[in-house]
């Protein structure tokens, strides 16, 4: 692939959707052993390319030269970024193997900033994935394109030089979507601004694809459903025969189905919905019942792009094999890192996962990238060897968590992720507007502190939510069903919080100019500092 | 009725009948540029009818009424087909101007239905007068408007694009609108040809029809070749009629359509069963219509030549490439052959390239060769780059099919494996490669080329072995030769020594040496001289071959005390007035890695040849240096000098360089050799400077002792 590459606007112009198709998704039609093949061949090209970079010369100076694909593993240890960033942090031009063609940034949620450079090839192949997500995410069956040149796609992820902004340029390579916001305002707004005005717009030009985090699109549709959406401003804009025309046949829609509030699925039938975000399974059936489609997912990560995507029928994700070569630590070595310090040495390639098991993602970037056994600290879970009903013959993921999003009771029931809470939460029966928990310490006794904020119309007590909390997450972690008996006590405890607290502290956030990393505080454990402003909010 | 006036109703009917023939078979994944089109085949039905009611004149409705209703279905085709091609270039940008353009129909509408556009009709047997009004203008500025702007997207797109095929969909879309806008003018103007109008938007429908039916939507070449077939059943149909209408005169017109009908599907059933006709009525629209450049019988008898001679793949190769580029006009093209070793293909050939390319290689375990290995036919490199297995391909190798403009690749395969390939730039024209080329034309050029590759190879390997045979030959014979040197040398230097020793022991033996003048003690030094020397020679023998199989561990030897220990030990009796001379630093140098008697004797022997061949009065100079992790010995004489032919072979066994010279000089030939054994022993090097007429240098480099290791790893020191 080299930049002369892009052709799939072409090949969409002459409808020949097989090609495009072959051309983005036909990576689910490889075999376990054409996956793994592709794997190596890539990384061997990467040591060609990598071996001759100032950065891995200095970083592994004695290893270098020796590379090969049989001793990699046992030669060079497992890294992280702490390890990359004396060498990174300042954005140097020539300390990869290739030229350089743009940095990309973490969101800095996990403490620090990561850069990461891409080369042409990377971001070349990221917009080939992209694009691949956006089929995928609209197609019906196996061979299903249905997005097409001037579609019209919206989203309100992050801009350059986040990861997302960065996948919205390179795939603006290979097809001439129309955007919303267009590229160069995109870069310009603000993340409010934008979720402010693309809404607007896409009333009047319309939408067929549309990325987003999960939780803007629950809110929204919840705002449709509330009484508010019917008590906005007249504005001239309103008078535009386009959004007139596509408010009727909303109405037109809503009345039939018997409603008397309109949704956004009744003003604009999505080809497609990407969304992001660990409470996207959480929020699925109500993201269908908003949309009209069920929200499409991929897993990526700035280091290495999209690393896995979900099929058309929006189920379990496929690694992609020509993204980054991947190696998985046993979830136990990464547990027993965690809990008891013990560094992780042995990992497994993609054809030695087991079915049921989850591990720890380690990659190696291709295309001259910098990343060698670099550690996302990432937790996937293989669910199946393959997905027979769509006739995928490699390994079937979902993903669990980030390292930070797991919480543990010192050991005693296992780890936590974000997912089980949102789950008990949901199941639980509490409804809410936002939360976090940390696990701390109260006279001697390990706990599982709860800061949550109710929703309005709640009326429920703290003690009320406790025990709602604690027998629903016994359903659901067959390790913690016994904690009461081993520990004596019921380790759990809810602090309500004030009405509005999460938004009063996105304002200030907001006011402050932090980044959007830091606009919200982090549900797993938050510092003990933002935990005080929540608790003294008013 | 007249045959015209038949024809005006005949036309309009049949036109609606297809347009409804075309709906029902219209494909069921409905894009929107295909409902677009279903939105054509309802107004132009809706037109065809109204025409065929009004010609009719059979009420009952008034006329001028029909006329009007038909109109609404004739002045909606512009914006229509607007919309069509607005999602044939994927521009729905452009939509509101589709808008708008409905807001423009329905305000000529009301102009037409309040009679501004049509004030009256008359219908006189079959021919229809009408008076037009101002609301004319409008309708033809609402037409012209919507036509030109579809036929100014169209060309600017043609003029924009570099893909060659959908350039070639894009010219097929202008086709179809040169046949609206020819079908309307011609009505519109003091031609009054109806009903040519209704006549073309019927043959405009079947063209986009056909092509979308095939699913590659508007392809010129594949739509044009079949339309044409349907067009001979539709002239044969005609031709009937006109015949019929001919010869029998007036004829009752259901007759006439139902035999007509019935003639045209006969036509159809016999040419789509009976495919001698079909394809020969296919070979004569191609010869007729689509007359390929070149022709690929000739392009393959002329390969079919090339081949037949026994060349060598570059040579082959070249030839090659010459026929195909000519014949297709291409920018470059460029041949790779699987190398001997089988592990790469190399380019042996290459066209329009020169001084672009050098040596260019791809190793047999890329994709792309493994991908070659399987097709069995040619492929467009555009084709590879969507192969999930192809993403494994190197950023390197696609460059190189970048550097060869390589727009298709064609495998050279003999036996299900891949010999080689071609790579096949863009056409000069700019035009896309074919089917039949890629499918049928090129494949059967790369066998030929497959066949003659082996034929080569096999010349090749047979050149190879004849060549090496050859030089075997030529190496026994210098060894014969060699041999005979020997022997002659051997028999000289051993029967010098072997007389004196003989002479000396007859005289002993006859008591008579004391009468020749000669003591006991002379002739007892001379036989152990002699003795000595016959030993020597033997020991040369026996030494040379024991150097190789010598593999005791190396020690640091000093190599100024074993010279000086060499030079005292020189017979220099044996060559008076010769001076040796000895340059050191004067900071002491490292020991060197070696065997103490082995570099000894090397030492000997170059002193020894350096004396030996040096004038008397003259020097021998030996200088020791270290340089780096070495040092360096370079023994210096000033003796008659060494030609370059012979430099090369002075370090052969028995080699004695030029006779001139050597022939009073005592020795076999083995110092030298003995020589470059010991260096290569000690895994150093030796160079020598020579001219002739200005002595020699011999200069050697051995490891100095300066790393501490155990000797096993020492050996891999060396090694490395």
């Amino acid at each position: 692939m080299t930049q002369n590459t892009p052709l799939t606007r072409n090949l969409l112009l002459n409808r020949e959707y097989e090609r495009v198709w072959q051309r983005h998704c036909g990576f689910l039609d490889l075999t376990l052993a054409e996956s793994v093949a592709v794997q190596r061949r890539l990384l061997e090209e990467q040591f060609e390319i990598a071996r001759k970079s100032k950065l891995w010369q200095t970083m592994f100076p004695a290893q270098v030269q020796e590379l090969t694909l049989d001793n990699f593993r046992q030669i060079i240890p497992l890294t992280t970024y702490a390890d990359y960033e004396p060498h990174l942090a300042g954005r140097p031009d020539d300390i990869l193997g290739r030229p350089i063609q743009e940095w990309a940034r973490t969101s800095g949620r996990g403490g620090r900033v990561k850069w990461i450079p891409y080369t042409p090839e990377a971001y070349l192949q990221l917009g080939e994935v992209s694009l691949a997500d956006a089929i995928l995410a609209s197609a019906a069956f196996r061979g299903d394109v249905r997005v097409r040149q001037d579609d019209v796609v919206v989203t309100n992820l992050p801009a350059r030089p986040y990861l997302s902004g960065l996948a919205q340029v390179a795939t603006a390579e290979y097809v001439r979507f129309r955007l919303i916001p267009r590229l160069d305002e995109f870069e310009q707004m603000t993340y409010q601004e934008r979720n402010a005005k693309i809404f607007e717009r896409a009333m009047v030009q319309g939408m067929d694809l549309l990325g987003s985090m999960t939780l803007v699109l629950v809110k929204m549709g919840e705002y449709f459903e509330s009484d508010a959406s019917r008590q906005r401003k007249f504005t001239w804009q309103a008078l535009n025969p386009r959004l007139l025309w596509r408010y009727i046949r909303a109405r037109a829609r809503a009345r039939k189905e018997g409603r008397d509030h309109v949704l956004p699925r009744d003003l604009w039938q999505l080809k497609g919905l990407m969304c992001g975000g660990a409470d996207t399974e959480i929020f699925r059936e109500r993201i269908r019942n908003y949309w009209g489609r069920d929200p499409h997912e991929s897993y990526g990560c700035t280091e290495a792009g999209i690393l896995a995507v979900q099929a058309w029928d929006c189920g379990d994700m496929t690694f992609i094999p020509h993204s980054a070569f991947m190696e998985f630590i046993p979830a136990q070595d990464w547990a027993a890192e965690r809990l008891q310090g013990a560094i992780p040495t042995r990992t497994l390639l993609i054809d030695e996962l087991e079915v049921g098991s989850r591990y720890e993602v380690v990659i190696s970037n291709f295309y001259g990238g910098p990343l060698l056994r670099y550690r996302l600290h990432d937790l996937i879970e293989v669910t199946a060897a393959g997905n027979e009903a769509l006739d995928i013959h490699l390994p079937q993921i979902r993903f669990v968590g980030r390292s930070g999003d797991f919480i543990d009771l010192s050991g005693f029931a296992g780890l936590i992720d974000e997912k089980q809470l949102l789950t008990t939460l949901r199941d639980g029966n509490i409804p809410h507007s936002d939360w976090v928990i940390r696990k701390e310490i109260l006279t001697n006794e390990s706990i599982l502190h709860l800061y949550i904020e109710l929703t309005p119309e709640t009326d429920l007590g703290a003690d009320e939510v406790k025990n709602r909390f604690h027998t629903t997450l016994k359903g659901l972690n067959p390790e913690y069903a016994n904690i009461e008996e081993m520990l004596g006590y019921i380790p759990v405890k809810v602090t309500i919080l004030p009405m509005g607290t999460f938004s009063r502290y996105l304002a200030e956030q907001t006011e402050k100019g932090a980044d959007m990393a830091h606009l919200k505080p982090n549900r797993i454990n938050p510092s003990r500092e933002i935990v005080d402003r929540l608790v003294h909010s008013l | 009725m007249t045959p015209v006036q038949f024809l005006w109703v005949l036309i309009p009917a049949v036109s609606c009948i297809l347009y409804v023939t075309l709906f029902i078979l219209r494909r069921q994944d409905v894009g929107d540029m295909a409902r677009w089109f279903q939105v054509f085949l309802f107004a132009a039905a809706w037109w065809s009818l109204g025409s065929m009611l009004l010609h009719l004149d059979l009420g009952p409705a008034p006329a001028v009424w029909i006329q009007r209703v038909t109109l609404v279905g004739s002045l909606a085709i512009p914006l229509i087909f607007f919309g069509f091609v607005i999602h044939f270039l994927s521009r729905r940008n452009l939509l509101p101007w589709a808008s708008w353009g409905v807001l423009f129909y329905l305000g000529v509408q009301i102009v037409n239905l309040n009679g501004y556009v049509v004030s009256d009709v008359q219908v006189v047997r079959g021919e229809v007068f009408q008076d037009l009004e101002w609301g004319v203008m409008v309708a033809s500025i609402y037409w012209s408007f919507y036509i030109y702007f579809a036929a100014f997207l169209l060309i600017r797109e043609m003029t924009l694009t570099e893909d060659a095929a959908f350039r070639s969909r894009v010219k097929y879309n202008l086709v179809v609108l040169a046949l609206l806008w020819a079908g309307n003018t011609a009505n519109a103007t003091a031609l009054q040809a109806y009903p040519v109008d209704l006549l073309l938007a019927a043959v405009a429908a079947l063209l986009i029809f056909v092509s979308s039916s095939r699913y590659q939507f508007l392809e010129v070449e594949r739509s044009f070749r079949r339309l044409l077939l349907l067009l001979v059943v539709g002239v044969t149909y005609v031709v009937f009629a006109s015949l019929s209408l001919n010869i029998l005169g007036h004829i009752d017109p259901r007759y006439l359509a139902t035999v007509s009908v019935a003639v045209g599907v006969l036509t159809a059933l016999l040419l789509y069963s009976y495919p001698p006709l079909r394809q020969g009525l296919l070979g004569f629209i191609d010869r007729v219509f689509l007359p390929q450049q070149y022709d690929s019988a000739e392009l393959i008898y002329a390969i079919s030549r090339r081949t037949n001679h026994l060349l060598l793949p570059a040579a082959l190769g070249a030839q090659v490439l010459a026929e195909i580029g000519r014949a297709f006009e291409l920018s470059a093209a460029a041949m790779f052959v699987r190398s001997s070793a089988q592990d790469e293909y190399e380019l042996v050939a290459a066209y329009n390239l020169e001084g672009e390319i050098g040596a260019a290689h791809l190793r047999a375990d890329s994709p792309l060769i493994r991908e070659l290995s399987a097709a069995p036919q040619a492929m467009h490199v555009d084709r590879l780059r969507e192969l999930p297995r192809l993403r494994a391909l190197w950023i390197s190798e696609w460059q190189l099919l970048e550097a060869l403009r390589a727009q298709a690749l064609a495998p050279i395969l003999s036996e299900n494996r891949l010999e080689g390939f071609f790579t096949l730039g863009p056409k000069l024209g700019g035009e896309p490669y074919t089917r039949q080329e890629l499918r049928v034309t090129l494949p059967t050029l790369a066998n030929q080329v497959s066949i003659a590759l082996a034929n080569s190879r096999s010349y090749a390997e047979a050149q190879a072995r004849a060549d090496a045979l050859a030089q075997m030959n030529e190496e026994l014979r210098r060894l014969d030769r060699m041999k005979d040197e020997l022997l002659q040398n051997l028999s000289h230097e051993l029967r010098t020594p072997l007389a004196v020793l003989h002479g000396y022991a007859e005289l002993l033996q006859d008591g008579m040496y004391e009468k020749v003048g000669i003591s006991a003690d002379e002739l007892s030094a001379t036989i152990m001289r002699q003795s000595a020397r016959l030993g020597l020679l033997v020991n040369d023998i026996v030494y040379l071959t024991q150097i190789e199989h010598d593999t005791r561990p190396f020690e640091p030897v000093d190599l100024v005390e074993l010279l000086e220990a060499c030079v005292r030990d020189l017979d220099l009796s044996l060559k008076p007035g010769v001076e040796v001379v000895i340059r050191k630093p004067e900071a002491p140098l490292p020991a060197v890695w070696g065997l103490a008697h082995r570099l000894y004797q090397l030492v000997n022997n170059l002193l020894d040849n350096a004396i030996k061949y040096s004038p008397a009065g003259s020097r021998v100079q030996v200088s020791l240096a270290q340089q780096g992790e070495e040092v360096v010995m370079a023994v210096s004489d000033q003796g008659p000098g060494i030609d370059a032919a012979q430099q090369a072979q002075i370090w052969d066994r028995f080699y004695r360089g030029d006779a001139s010279l050597t022939s009073d000089k005592r020795g076999l030939g083995l110092g030298l050799a003995i020589v470059k054994k010991v260096i290569d022993l000690h895994k150093g090097w030796i160079v020598l400077e020579s001219q002739p007429g200005r002595g020699s240098t011999f200069r050697f480099g051995l490891r100095a002792a300066t790393i501490d290791l155990s000797p096993p790893l020492l050996e891999e020191q060396l090694l490395a």
